[in-house]
């Protein structure tokens, strides 16, 4: 049976627009937000000395409980100006050099933010994130 | 033309006078609408002392535009151990855990998504190839507008 709901965008005719010009459509999944969220955190310097450095560190957990690993993601500032943030987080890692990223991870139960910082001085870092109900690995085709 | 349309509140909100941001659906705006996920099973390379290997899988889209698009990497261990996490696009992995420096990198074009992961040896050779997850998501809309 051929039903369904759909929304075009302005100016696009629902009948005939192809699915670029719809803003929605049942037949397409969309990302749903279980939860959002903010903070801040100190991040201790890096400590040792070359070649035997350890970045600072502090992970931030936030529990979801789902019971399942769900789509999400992150953002982080950059210390030394919150104007700029952050989403995607790498930032290339020489090999003896401390490094300043943050890693985003989700298990079962938590979101993990860990920021590490290669800075000599304790920084102050914002995170914010987004998990969604739609599950890492779900299979959707078209 | 009609003023018309849907509007759905987030719960809490009043519909007849909340901002767009507390709402869950608005047809006057977009919504990222998934064209296809999924998730796919690939090797990287052993990697010697002080060397780096990157490893790739395409997934085929054929829209014929450059597509938004998510992804995080499941990335297992030297010796085979899997994690239980699973890591936004450029996140490392935990090097005191792997020895190795390795994150999963993503690109896109307008045929196919490109996932990547990169393990760069942290002094240490890996004693084989192991096995990392990509997982993605493609929506129906453009990256570049």
């Amino acid at each position: 049976m051929n039903f369904g709901f759909k929304v075009s965008q302005t100016g696009n005719s629902v009948f005939t627009a192809p699915k670029e010009k719809l803003v929605f459509s049942s037949q397409y999944n969309t990302l749903k937000v279980y939860v959002s969220g903010s903070g801040q955190v100190m991040v201790p310097p890096f400590t040792g000395t070359y070649p035997n450095w350890t970045p600072g560190k502090m992970v931030v957990a936030i529990t979801h409980n789902l019971g399942y690993k769900p789509m999400f993601v992150c953002f982080v500032s950059n210390p030394l100006s919150f104007d700029d943030t952050r989403m995607a987080p790498y930032t290339y890692k020489g090999i003896d050099a401390p490094w300043n990223q943050p890693n985003y991870a989700v298990d079962t139960t938590r979101l993990y933010i860990t920021i590490y910082s290669g800075w000599n001085v304790e920084y102050l870092y914002y995170y914010r994130y987004h998990i969604y109900y739609n599950e890492i690995g779900e299979v959707e085709t078209h | 033309m009609g003023n018309y349309g849907i509007k759905i509140s987030a719960p809490g909100y009043d519909i007849t006078n909340t901002n767009i941001q507390y709402q869950v659906f608005n047809s006057t705006a977009n919504s990222l609408k998934i064209f296809k996920a999924g998730s796919v099973t690939f090797t990287v390379l052993a990697v010697g002392a002080g060397g780096s290997n990157t490893s790739n899988v395409e997934i085929y889209h054929n829209l014929s535009y450059q597509p938004y698009f998510l992804s995080w990497y499941k990335l297992y261990s030297t010796g085979g151990v899997e994690t239980n996490k699973i890591y936004f696009q450029d996140s490392y992995d935990d090097p005191a855990l792997f020895n190795l420096y390795i994150y999963g990198h993503t690109r896109v074009d307008t045929n196919m998504l490109q996932l990547s992961v990169t393990a760069t040896s942290n002094g240490v050779s890996t004693t084989g190839d192991f096995q990392v997850i990509g997982y993605y998501v493609i929506f129906i809309d453009k990256a570049l507008i």
